[in-house]
C-alpha cells in the first residue's frame, strides 16, 4: 500500500499518469458516495423521516460544499473516461492524448464553475437557515 | 466498463443536473420524490437502469483498484468477497425501494 502510494508520485509519466491518478481518486470518491446514496434513498421507502433529516444536512452549507466536490469528481471522471473511450475507438488519437486531457480540463472548468455557482447560490442567499441544518443533524436543535 | 461508462455518462450526469440544477436538493423530501419523481414508471425504470449501470461500473472499478493494492491471498479473498457482498446488498436495497415505493400513477 505504501509502495503503491509512493509510486503515484515518483513515476514520471507527466500528464498521462496524472490523468490516471485523478481518474482513480475520483472514481473511488464517487463510489463511496454511491454506496451512501443507495442506502439513503432506500430510507425514502423504509424511514422517510430519517431521509428528510439527512436531506436537511445535504441542503446545509457543508452539505452543499461536499456536493460541489462530488460534482467535480464525477465531472472529471466522466470527461477523462470519454477521453479514454476516444483513444480506444480511434487509436490514431493516442498521440493527441495530452491535448485531449487539457481539452477535458477546459470543459471541466467551463461547465464546473457555473455549476458550482448554481449549487452554492443558496449559501449567500439564505446563510442562516443552512446552519440550522447542521444543528438539527448534530442534535442541538 | 465502456458500455456502462457511456450509459452512465448520459444517465448519471443528467441525474446530477436534474437533482442539483433544475431543482434544488433542499426541496426533494421523501414526499416530493414520491409525488414528483417516482410517480411515473418511466422515471423509476430509468433510475433502476442507472442503478444497474452504476453498480456494475463502480464495483468493477473497485475490483481493479483493490486488486492493485491488495496482493496477499487471504486479504484479497476477504476484500473481494466483501466487495461482491456489498454490491449484492446495494442491488437488493436499491431495487426494493425503486419497485415498492408507493405512489405509481400520480396522486
Amino acid at each position: 500500500m505504501r509502495r503503491y502510494l509512493g509510486l503515484m508520485f515518483t513515476y514520471r509519466g507527466r500528464e498521462g499518469s496524472w490523468a490516471f491518478v485523478f481518474h482513480r481518486l475520483s472514481g473511488v470518491g464517487v463510489w463511496l458516495f454511491v454506496v451512501l446514496h443507495i442506502i439513503d434513498i432506500w430510507l425514502v421507502g423504509a424511514a422517510p423521516e430519517e431521509y428528510d433529516s439527512l436531506l436537511r444536512f445535504y441542503a446545509s452549507t457543508p452539505g452543499r460544499m461536499m456536493e460541489v466536490l462530488l460534482g467535480a469528481a464525477l465531472l472529471y471522471h466522466a470527461l477523462n473516461g470519454m477521453r479514454i473511450l476516444i483513444i480506444d475507438l480511434w487509436p490514431s488519437m493516442t498521440v493527441h492524448h495530452r491535448k485531449l486531457w487539457w481539452g477535458s480540463w477546459i470543459i471541466f472548468f467551463g461547465l464546473g464553475i457555473p455549476g458550482a455557482l448554481i449549487m452554492l447560490r443558496p449559501l449567500w442567499k439564505d446563510p442562516v437557515n443552512d446552519l440550522f441544518g447542521i444543528a438539527r443533524i448534530v442534535g442541538v436543535l | 466498463m465502456r458500455v456502462t461508462g457511456v450509459a452512465l455518462f448520459v444517465l448519471a450526469l443528467s441525474h446530477f443536473s436534474i437533482t442539483h440544477f433544475v431543482f434544488d436538493p433542499a426541496e426533494q423530501t421523501a414526499e416530493w420524490i414520491m409525488e414528483n419523481r417516482w410517480n411515473e414508471i418511466f422515471w423509476r425504470s430509468l433510475d433502476w437502469l442507472m442503478l444497474m449501470c452504476v453498480l456494475v461500473h463502480s464495483f468493477l472499478g473497485m475490483r481493479t483498484v483493490v486488486g492493485d493494492m491488495i496482493r496477499a491471498p487471504r486479504a484479497r479473498i476477504i476484500t473481494m468477497s466483501g466487495l461482491y457482498i456489498l454490491a449484492l446488498l446495494l442491488f437488493v436495497l436499491g431495487s426494493v425501494v425503486v419497485f415498492t415505493l408507493p405512489g405509481i400513477g400520480g396522486s
